[in-house]
């Protein structure tokens, strides 16, 4: 049961600290676990965290800021938030620049493509894996895609649950398209 | 201060709060955890001057800042709040803990 209450609660440096921390040992559990589907151990808390990042539009400013706080010298320009959060908690040793890119990518397709109330793996599993879902961003919504506005879609106050698209279906009602090809973007003037 | 002016501060203050608040969600746990936190900062105030829903805030703000609460996004695409798995663990390690316990009281 959800209760309600109204004031706005500052995202505050320590809380970021606080919550990368808690992907850092989502990614030791990770590595120590033998699991086939271990790693969405680590990137679905990862994908929740910036989910919601960027439904308040602050993706970009938080991820910088989880940037700025990384001790560990070289810290390199990273804009992508997925991409940025993946260098400060996973083990750089172990997650290069390719494997980093293919997950942010993979991640970017299901804010995309997912429903809200499905878990992140099995919609991943659902589309094939990580790589191929890396690859279904990079051909539809990736540089010389069909649709290059990610910014726009991933805040999208019209994506809805599948509870929501059944019942509207079921009410007569076209449920809304997820597809970003037949989405409404505002003409840039 | 006249009546009109502490009518007119009382607006003023009713339009701050309206443009700058959203609704907070909070799980069951959280919700819990928050109520007792709520009730000590409350006790240690003593009868405090800011409202239930400012405790409330800066609760939550001490929560998330110590690990123990965290923001999500649920299924109708709302931010919303839940206890962290740190908690979780805790709170589980707790009620076994408890539960042993009543155990060697039994036997």
């Amino acid at each position: 049961m959800l209760k309600r209450s109204a004031f706005k609660v500052p995202f505050s440096t320590d809380a970021l600290q606080a919550n990368l921390e808690r992907l850092e040992r989502e990614w030791e559990t990770y590595q120590n676990t033998r699991d086939r589907d271990g790693i969405y151990r680590y990137l679905s808390p990862l994908f929740e965290l910036v989910e919601w990042w960027a439904r308040d539009r602050k993706d970009i400013e938080y991820a910088r800021r989880a940037l700025r706080l990384q001790r560990r010298p070289p810290v390199p320009k990273i804009a992508e938030p997925f991409a940025a959060v993946i260098f400060c908690t996973a083990d750089r040793e172990k997650v290069d620049f390719r494997t980093r890119s293919k997950w942010s990518r993979a991640l970017r397709y299901a804010t995309e493509y997912k429903n809200l109330d499905e878990p992140l793996r099995d919609f991943i599993k659902r589309k094939g894996g990580i790589n191929k879902c890396a690859d279904r961003f990079a051909r539809r919504l990736g540089r010389g895609g069909q649709s290059g506005s990610i910014r726009q879609n991933c805040c999208d106050p019209f994506r809805r649950s599948a509870s929501h698209n059944r019942a509207t279906a079921s009410s007569g009602v076209w449920p809304v398209s997820f597809n970003s090809a037949h989405r409404l973007v505002p003409k840039s003037k | 201060m006249s009546k009109s002016a502490l009518l007119k501060s009382h607006r003023d203050q009713h339009r701050k709060h309206r443009m700058t608040s959203i609704k907070i969600r909070v799980d069951k746990i959280l919700h819990e955890r928050i109520e007792q936190d709520y009730r000590v900062t409350r006790l240690r105030r003593n009868c405090s001057v800011a409202g239930r829903e400012l405790i409330f805030a800066e609760v939550l703000t001490e929560l998330e800042s110590s690990g123990a609460a965290m923001r999500y996004l649920n299924y109708q695409g709302r931010i919303a709040w839940k206890a962290t798995p740190q908690l979780r663990d805790y709170l589980n390690d707790l009620k076994l803990d408890a539960e042993a316990e009543l155990k060697d009281i039994d036997v």
